[in-house]
């Protein structure tokens, strides 16, 4: 869609707002067909606005955008999705604002990635599960956003010596992008360890659908490695922290304190 | 156009043009306009703009922006003192005072929690409001951030910090806009519309 003036109707998941001039609001969308754009909602600020409810964070929306002179502009919008269950909760507003913070910063402008918006719509309904283990729909979130914007890391072949890899221990190497077996991890820096139980949920989770993990039970020592493992090979590829992680912390933290009150501010 | 315009006038442009929502076009008008009203209008003007700055502060109290702290509102004793609005914008209080009908006080957070955008807990007012109910017994603290994710998310986060101090905590009803139209009402607006009718009175 190049040319001004043009219409095209697409669905789209809202990954950022902010307002701009009076009443208007300039939003960063992930369509399905034109990738990652930036349009105006016009007038969406007043109370009286029709479209208002519908430009939400996070929300599934049909919207009809027209080509302005810099900046797409929506037309029309309908909300398809709200992911209510998101809403009320502190952590799974977390979570969707990291899936929409990785989308933000990985997908280039205007570029149509139907694995990538697939992905983030499924990963919301997911999150919005009663009772789901939700770092574990993160990190599987995290794992195929890597893959679909063309980062995934190796699990099955060394990431040196092209070699498959035998279940055993291994290592992990953000440099190398991948697994690494034991003798081509010697003499090298910054490996870290990556041991078996860690490294047969990570290969897994790349080849099974979600159904199949979701009803695993992950202990908390593993899901601190993958943790550790998904965070940081995100954080060397996008050279920056992730806002919604500290935030996500920070929410942990409070819960915490508020469980043991003896704990000062 | 940079050798056609004087320079103080350039730069008045600029400055204009720094303002949100003001285009290059938008600034050379106003520019134009000062140039050529009567001198006490720039005057009132630049007298406005230099007090804006040096006589405002933060209420101690409250954090609204005021000449003197306390605030008027904060040092009123026919309101309620242990009633609390907390909103996010200075704005937000006009917006409550218009309506007449509140006694209260108020506590303005500078924002709302946006972890996309990099603001959290830390850069609000929200330790000044623990630190403010620890002080001094309030009865109620109302939640009237704005009704949207970044809000949600705010008013949620005021309800687990308050909640242990044992005070009791409401948040503003979203519904139906006055003059509204059912038919044009998202879903999530009518759904929280019906969770919060009340009784006809």
């Amino acid at each position: 869609m190049s040319s001004r003036g043009r219409v095209a109707k697409t669905r789209a998941i809202i990954l950022r707002r902010s307002d701009l001039g009076e009443a208007d609001r300039l939003v960063t969308l992930f369509t399905e067909d034109y990738g990652k754009i930036r349009a105006v909602a016009k007038g969406v600020r007043k109370p009286t606005a029709k479209a208002a409810g519908h430009v939400e964070l996070y929300t599934l929306a049909e919207v009809v955008l027209s080509k302005g002179r810099d900046l797409y502009i929506i037309t029309q919008v309908e909300l398809l999705e709200p992911f209510l269950a998101l809403q009320g909760d502190l952590h799974r507003i977390g979570y969707a604002s990291l899936f929409a913070e990785l989308v933000d910063r990985f997908a280039v402008d205007e570029m149509q990635i139907p694995e990538a918006f697939d992905l983030l719509v499924n990963g919301l309904n997911w999150l919005s599960e009663p009772g789901v283990d939700l770092r574990l729909v993160s990190r599987y979130y995290e794992m195929h956003i890597l893959n679909a914007m063309g980062y995934a890391p190796t699990f099955f072949t060394c990431a040196i010596g092209g070699e498959r890899l035998q279940p055993e221990d291994q290592f992990y190497s953000v440099i190398e992008g991948g697994v690494v077996c034991r003798d081509h991890a010697a003499g090298h820096v910054n490996m870290t360890a990556l041991p078996l139980p860690v490294f047969k949920v990570l290969r897994h989770m790349m080849r099974s659908e979600w159904e199949t993990i979701k009803v695993l039970t992950v202990g908390p020592l593993i899901h601190h490695d993958l943790q550790r493992i998904l965070h940081n090979t995100i954080i060397f590829l996008l050279e920056k922290r992730l806002q919604s992680v500290d935030f996500l912390r920070r929410v942990t933290e409070l819960e915490e304190r508020n469980i043991d009150p003896g704990h000062p501010f | 156009m940079s050798q056609v315009l004087p320079p103080s006038v350039t730069k008045l442009i600029d400055a204009f043009s720094r303002l949100p929502g003001v285009g290059s076009k938008t600034a050379s008008r106003l520019t134009y306009y000062l140039l050529r009203a009567p001198e006490d209008v720039s005057l009132a003007l630049s007298e406005a703009l230099v007090e804006l700055k040096t006589k405002t502060q933060y209420c101690e109290i409250c954090h609204n922006i005021t000449e003197d702290s306390p605030c008027p509102v904060c040092r009123d004793v026919r309101r309620d003192q242990t009633t609390i609005v907390v909103v996010e914008d200075p704005l937000d209080v006009v917006a409550v005072e218009r309506t007449g009908s509140y006694r209260g006080v108020y506590h303005v957070l500078h924002g709302a929690i946006s972890p996309v955008d990099g603001i959290g807990p830390d850069h609000l007012k929200l330790k000044e409001l623990v630190e403010r109910i620890e002080a001094k017994p309030v009865a109620e603290v109302i939640i009237a951030t704005n009704p949207n994710m970044e809000g949600e998310a705010t008013a949620m986060y005021v309800k687990q910090m308050v909640e242990p101090l044992g005070v009791k905590i409401t948040r503003l009803a979203r519904g139906l806009p006055s003059g509204g139209d059912l038919e044009y009402v998202d879903t999530v607006t009518l759904m929280r519309a019906f969770e919060g009718r009340g009784d006809m009175k």
